[in-house]
């Protein structure tokens, strides 16, 4: 009798623990959420550098840093969305941390990658849609926090740069870099459109009617319902696998402005890579089959299991509702993140800035439906 | 007796250490190399892979701890229910022998 109690102790206790844990957060516990707000606003408020990310390449740190502010910035602004009382401090903040994206020395890896400036090059031809399209999201719900916000130029120019691109586009995919077309990027820019026309009262939903078309017919594998993670700049054929760390952030951004796509991917997600067990849940980044490593957007593999995949999960399954694939997720990037209180700022022990900001806008991630019907 | 008071302060210094250990990799930033040393970017060398390192056991000793906190958890909740189901029996049968006629006393 006492060596069953002691397995089932060990076995489900660990994951029943760090699962319970995960409930004020589903729920949007005011207080639990601004622990995590304080611990982002913390990286922002030091003065990171590329230094602080040892990727070993120069794009790839400069893409990490650039990271934590822009997520840092949506998690306040989602935040606030959900909590009004909190809206002063979280334009306060989302204010610091867009500032801390728009500096030039931020912007150096897309400089570097296009030989020419995102911002500078704002109605050009050029689309820089990984720097820009992250940044309209931020910047379009910094409008939707503080009406008077002092982006909302800045959020025009890049909202009719890149729907002019994409408009104009023959496969209906802009680049991120040159001659590199990422489909989830384009869903950044796509969810900031949906954030837009909430705040403006525009109407792109024919743009965003066509970037689903686009999706459904020629980027969503036919064979497992999951994004393919790069398609070639002409023609638009598939150069990856499909994969979950490309699809699940796809899922949670374009929850902000085509649910129903959204819930097809997240459906996809659900069927082909989510594994569960004694309370933990993972992602796969590949569907079970020949598979692939990792590499900067997956982060680790293990087993198969993806690290991005699982942590950009998170925000899928809250913006979808499904309370035990996000209980059970959360229960894993706990075990292997170990969230940590430290004076009321909580922060990820093996997480870092960008995974603090990363799991802080995944953990808070409003609910698709309720985002499409406000 | 003294076994519980042993399994309580190594409870307690296990979860100490645990919250010092989590503090100083948070302070020192140290989930980056080995966030960037997971995904294939490039290999460590002097510093870097002693930091990964670090990360890398507290990761087992989470992996390790975790578990023996359920155990032990479990336990004291079978210590608890054990002792409270005796306390429960204990006191039906004060309650019942109080409630008893006294039998065979037939000195009066």
């Amino acid at each position: 009798m006492r060596i069953a109690v002691l397995l089932i102790g060990a076995l489900w206790g660990p994951g029943a623990a760090l699962g319970t844990s995960a409930g004020p957060l589903y729920e949007g516990d005011l207080e639990t959420q601004l622990a995590h707000a304080r611990g982002v606003a913390r990286w922002v408020d030091e003065p990171l550098s590329e230094a602080d990310f040892g990727t070993g390449s120069q794009r790839f740190d400069g893409e990490w840093l650039f990271g934590t502010y822009v997520m840092g910035a949506i998690g306040h602004g989602q935040v606030a969305l959900e909590h009004p009382e909190y809206r002063a401090e979280a334009g306060r903040r989302m204010e610091r941390a867009i500032d801390a994206a728009l500096t030039r020395e931020v912007r150096a890896f897309d400089r570097a990658a296009w030989g020419t400036d995102p911002v500078d090059d704002i109605g050009t031809r050029r689309a820089h849609v990984a720097y820009l399209g992250y940044l309209d999201l931020a910047l379009a719900l910094h409008r939707q926090v503080d009406p008077e916000s002092k982006f909302i130029e800045l959020e025009e120019s890049i909202t009719r740069h890149l729907a002019g691109l994409l408009e104009r586009s023959a496969t209906g995919l802009v680049e991120t870099y040159p001659g590199e077309v990422y489909p989830v990027d384009n869903a950044a820019f796509i969810g900031a459109l949906g954030v837009h026309d909430a705040v403006t009262g525009e109407d792109h939903r024919t743009l965003i009617r066509r970037f689903r078309a686009e999706l459904r017919g020629r980027y969503i594998s036919a064979e497992t319902g999951l994004l393919y993670q790069s398609v070639a700049r002409r023609g638009g054929r598939p150069v990856d696998a499909a994969r979950g760390s490309g699809t699940a952030l796809a899922t949670y951004f374009l929850a902000y402005a085509d649910p129903e796509l959204s819930e097809q991917l997240w459906s996809a997600m659900r069927r082909e890579l989510y594994r569960q067990g004694l309370g933990f849940g993972a992602m796969r980044e590949y569907a079970p089959g020949p598979g692939g490593r990792g590499d900067i957007d997956s982060g680790p593999v293990v087993l198969g299991l993806g690290v991005s995949a699982t942590g950009f999960a998170i925000g899928a399954a809250r913006a979808h509702g499904d309370r035990d694939a996000y209980r059970s997720l959360y229960a894993t990037a706990a075990l292997f993140g170990a969230p940590t209180d430290a004076g009321g700022r909580m922060s990820f022990a093996l997480g870092g800035p960008i995974g603090d900001a990363i799991m802080f806008a995944m953990l808070t991630a409003p609910r698709a439906v309720a985002r499409v019907r406000s | 007796m003294k076994r519980w008071v042993v399994l309580g302060l190594v409870a307690v210094s296990g979860l100490v250490l645990h919250e010092l250990w989590a503090e100083m990799l948070v302070a020192e930033n140290a989930a980056a190399t080995l966030l960037s040393r997971g995904a294939g970017a490039r290999s460590l060398a002097g510093l870097e892979s002693v930091e990964a390192l670090g990360a890398v056991l507290f990761i087992a000793y989470r992996l390790v701890a975790l578990p023996l906190a359920g155990a032990l958890a479990a336990l004291i909740a079978l210590r608890l229910s054990t002792a409270a189901r005796d306390l429960i029996l204990h006191a039906r049968e004060r309650s019942r022998a109080l409630r008893a006629p006294a039998v065979g006393n037939t000195n009066r």
